[in-house]
């Protein structure tokens, strides 16, 4: 019975070679895994909560439809009266922005309190029609803030500017909020709607019957 | 782009300003009263038919064409708590300085009114408002005195029942005036 050699001749380059690659392949290794961690860290600190300081009437437009376009879950929004006035760019801007997230979510959250004047009768039917909720500003007073709540952020704007109208140009914006750090303004936005608001509703026309003489 | 002007409501807590306003500007009054907490606003277009009558300027064709609104403010009457409002008198063109003609006090407390204006605004145009006219019986002021207050500061008096609708349009006619002479004609 034959048997085969025990030992195997192989040539140094062939062992060097092998043994280059082995390191090759660890090194692509480590450089794999050190880019993956450092994209996981730049992750984790883009959801990492905060809070930024907002001072332009501009600004606080752009963070405002950048709000409401993110949203996916719910909207909630208390518009000040600079927002809607026509002096100040009208009200279609905010209120169209609004009615497309609604029609495009149907199923989103989406409730506001604004301060009822007749220009904005047909859009509040329109928005009533799709099933975001209106609240309208009772009282005779400037309100002092705006309040608009995303999924995971807030903006509030307060009244700083008083020279002709009232306008709110200085907010902060709260980005990538922890729950508990949102709840306190979704408090804040249901006290006002109970204490300040009410409710708007569409009503059905009543059809006028013809009673018939006996 | 209208024209506008920066008008001011003030005088004592319940002498009727945010009434005047309803009255104004929806034509509506409310009975019960609420005070007003820091200032109340709304933009109102004055018809200018009336309050363009005798005045001459030379940009008198385009303000008609643009119109004239005012951007009314209604300041808390509270006056110990003015100190939170004296924010909102800052540029203002004309003022009503309003009393209930059945309080004396909100009377006496004109020059108060007047003084705070003239600090924090300058030296604007303003009216004489004497609002409650219809409660004949109550009047608390001789119609004499309430004269003599303001040709002693040289300013049109109007008296006024914002319950009644009596000459509401007329005073802020009358501001509207005033203010157009006063940033044209000086």
């Amino acid at each position: 019975m034959k048997r085969g050699a025990n030992y195997q001749v192989i040539p140094i380059e062939r062992i060097f070679k092998s043994i280059r690659d082995e390191y090759k392949a660890k090194i692509e290794d480590t450089l794999i895994l050190e880019d993956t961690i450092s994209k996981l860290e730049v992750d984790e600190e883009e959801t990492e909560p905060r809070v930024w300081s907002i001072n332009s009437k501009d600004k606080i437009r752009t963070k405002i439809k950048d709000l409401v376009e993110d949203a996916e879950d719910r909207l909630l929004f208390i518009i000040t009266p600079d927002l809607l006035m026509e002096e100040l760019g009208g009200y279609e801007w905010i209120l169209k922005e609004l009615w497309n997230k609604k029609f495009a979510n149907p199923d989103m959250e989406l409730i506001i309190a604004l301060k009822f004047f007749d220009d904005l009768k047909d859009e509040i039917k329109k928005l009533l029609k799709i099933g975001v909720k209106i609240h309208y500003i009772v009282g005779d007073n400037i309100i002092p803030f705006g309040l608009l709540i995303g999924d995971n952020d807030f903006i509030l704007t307060t009244l700083d500017q008083v020279q002709d109208a009232p306008e709110y140009t200085s907010g902060l914006w709260l980005e990538h909020g922890r729950k508990r750090q949102i709840m306190g303004y979704v408090h804040l936005f249901k006290h006002f709607l109970s204490s300040e608001c009410r409710e708007v509703g569409l009503t059905t026309k009543k059809k006028k019957t013809i009673e018939k003489s006996a | 782009m209208s024209y506008r002007g920066k008008t001011l409501l003030l005088g004592n807590a319940e002498v009727g300003k945010t009434s005047i306003l309803a009255r104004y500007a929806e034509g509506i009054f409310k009975d019960e009263y609420e005070a007003t907490i820091g200032a109340n606003f709304i933009v109102k277009e004055i018809d200018l038919s009336n309050v363009l009558k005798g005045l001459d300027f030379e940009d008198k064709e385009d303000f008609r064409k643009k119109g004239f609104k005012l951007y009314i403010w209604d300041i808390c009457g509270q006056y110990d708590k003015l100190f939170v409002t004296e924010y909102y008198f800052y540029n203002a063109l004309g003022a009503f300085v309003v009393f209930d003609i059945t309080k004396e006090k909100s009377f006496n407390d004109i020059n108060l009114w007047v003084e705070k204006m003239k600090s924090l605004s300058g030296d604007i145009p303003f009216v004489l408002v004497a609002n409650k006219v219809d409660l004949k019986n109550d009047f608390a002021i001789e119609e004499r005195e309430i004269e003599e207050k303001a040709q002693e500061y040289g300013v049109p008096l109007i008296k006024t029942s914002a319950k009644k609708n009596i000459k509401i349009d007329l005073a802020f006619e009358t501001l509207a005036k005033l203010i157009i002479e006063k940033s044209f004609t000086e």
